[in-house]
């Protein structure tokens, strides 16, 4: 197996936030657009999937989240140690606390009979139904860290070595994480039917409190 | 993306089975697989931009002493600039207390060619595609937008549809007929008046009135010559697959053009309406445009 060398610091993900601390506007758009806001977009989606409804906040709840995150000329992004864990999971920590606290003064959600169309079996075509519920065991078996992954690698086509260096974490790491998503993508689509009921299942616990972030080892990928 | 080979281990090429899965999630719809899609350019940007116009973001650096020794040329430059700034509050006229706008207003050229210079009136026929977009210099608080119409030192107020994008910029946009509505051919001025609290018309049209008048009481007046054209004699129709044509002598009521043989006449082409036109008017026919 080859392993790419590690970027320098000033390429990489920390060397971002440190210009992005010291106002280079540039970096503070490149670190944005690469790791924070499919960060947050992750975390909220998987928030707004856990409560089945309301899909149409996410981009609301992103920016919330994100200026959160940059008032104050990104105060809470200066609590970040690197020496702690990735910024990645920082950031991961910080979208999942707000957005704990934030659900708490959401009302219940409302009946959206678009939205529903992955949970009533005669709403619509047969085709789309069966989809639905693909994607619904899908995003169900994944957590919020491994739909950024699914996004990135299978959606946006970033290349692995290109992930590495944003999550800060070594190619063997990145691997293992990969293979592991993989696996439960391919669970998910063998087996749509059981990932949606356990869906149906945990979607009250979610909502009630989100899972909060470990985070995992930037030498081994595995989750801390 | 490669399928997986012997010689790559698991996690280092796409899986086959999820690349077909994303490339259905792609071009599926309904609300649950747009959730598992990531946000696009346009989103992000959105986002970025709102943030930076709502919040203070990382514009400023926090001084330290490092700072201060390394820097020392600028910060000196900074504090010229601030003196700067504050010599020319003090000097400049109390009148000017309004806020700024950039004016940028979008119509036909004159000549049509992408190498020539656009210099003077803005050209508006019916079916031109108006962009009047006016941005603030500094964002402050929301604003609101009337047009008038100034011609023969006479003003009149157009009431137009306007959105605010981010950063508080007030935008314009529509077909010239739908905007302005009914006008005559000619030289006129557009004047925008944009501020957080408007005066009434009455006073609207006195203020627009002055081509010189660029602001008063709070409020921005901004001014866009433009040279009206096609609006009366021509035969117009904004349908598919309708064309202008410009330059007849006179129009009948049937919509019949008339025109000599010295005519010049011009036709004219909305993009949205661009498609193959044949037909005859007289000796003439008309192919394609």
């Amino acid at each position: 197996m080859t392993v790419a060398p590690r970027p320098t610091a000033d390429s990489t993900v920390l060397g971002l936030l440190e210009r992005t601390l010291a106002g280079d506007v540039a970096a503070e758009r490149s670190l944005s657009e690469s790791l924070l806001l499919p960060t947050i977009d992750a975390a909220v989606s998987k928030y707004l999937f856990g409560r089945a409804k309301r899909f149409f906040e996410r981009e609301d709840l992103v920016q919330e989240v994100f200026e959160y995150l940059y008032r104050d000329h990104w105060h809470k992004l200066r609590l970040f140690d690197p020496n702690r864990g990735t910024l990645e999971a920082f950031v991961f920590e910080v979208a999942r606390s707000w957005i704990r606290d934030h659900s708490r003064k959401t009302p219940p959600p409302t009946p959206d009979s678009e939205l529903d169309e992955h949970a009533v079996p005669d709403s619509g075509p047969e085709a789309a139904l069966g989809f639905s519920r693909t994607v619904a065991a899908v995003l169900n078996s994944l957590d919020a860290e491994e739909v950024m992954l699914f996004r990135w690698l299978y959606l946006e086509r970033v290349e692995r070595a290109e992930i590495a260096a944003r999550t800060h974490l070594s190619m063997d790491a990145t691997y293992k994480r990969i293979q592991r998503m993989e696996a439960k993508v391919k669970r998910a689509l063998s087996a749509p039917e059981a990932g949606v009921d356990s869906a149906a299942a945990g979607a009250d616990r979610r909502t009630a409190a989100p899972r909060p972030s470990r985070g995992v080892s930037p030498t081994t990928g595995e989750p801390l | 993306m490669t399928s997986p080979t012997e010689s790559e281990p698991p996690g280092q090429s796409n899986d086959p089975e999820i690349d077909a899965f994303a490339k259905q999630l792609q071009s599926g719809k309904g609300a649950l697989p747009t959730l598992l899609l990531p946000m696009d350019e346009a989103q992000k940007n959105r986002v970025i931009e709102r943030a930076r116009s709502r919040t203070s973001g990382a514009a400023v650096v926090r001084p330290n002493v490092a700072f201060w020794r390394r820097k020392w040329p600028v910060a000196a430059s900074t504090f010229a600039l601030a003196a700067g700034i504050l010599l020319y509050i003090a000097v400049r006229n109390p009148s000017d207390s309004y806020p700024h706008y950039a004016l940028e207003v979008t119509g036909d050229v004159a000549v049509r060619s992408v190498n020539t210079p656009q210099n003077g009136p803005i050209h508006l026929r019916p079916s031109t595609r108006f962009v009047a977009r006016l941005k603030p210099e500094m964002v402050g608080q929301p604003a609101a937008l009337r047009m008038l119409l100034v011609r023969d030192g006479k003003a009149a107020v157009v009431p137009v549809a306007y959105r605010v994008e981010s950063g508080g910029v007030l935008i314009v946009d529509g077909l010239a007929k739908e905007v302005l509505g009914n006008q005559a051919n000619g030289p006129a001025r557009l004047v925008f008046v944009v501020g957080p609290t408007l005066p009434p018309d009455t006073d609207l049209t006195v203020l627009a009135t002055q081509p010189s008048n660029t602001g008063a009481a709070g409020v921005a007046i901004l001014h866009s010559e433009v040279v009206l054209e096609g609006w009366e004699t021509a035969s117009r129709s904004l349908d598919l697959p309708d064309i202008e044509l410009a330059g007849c002598i006179r129009i009948l009521t049937n919509g019949t053009c008339e025109i000599t043989p010295q005519t010049t006449l011009n036709l004219w082409v909305p993009f949205h309406n661009v498609q193959p036109v044949s037909g005859g008017m007289g000796s003439a026919i008309i192919k394609k445009i």
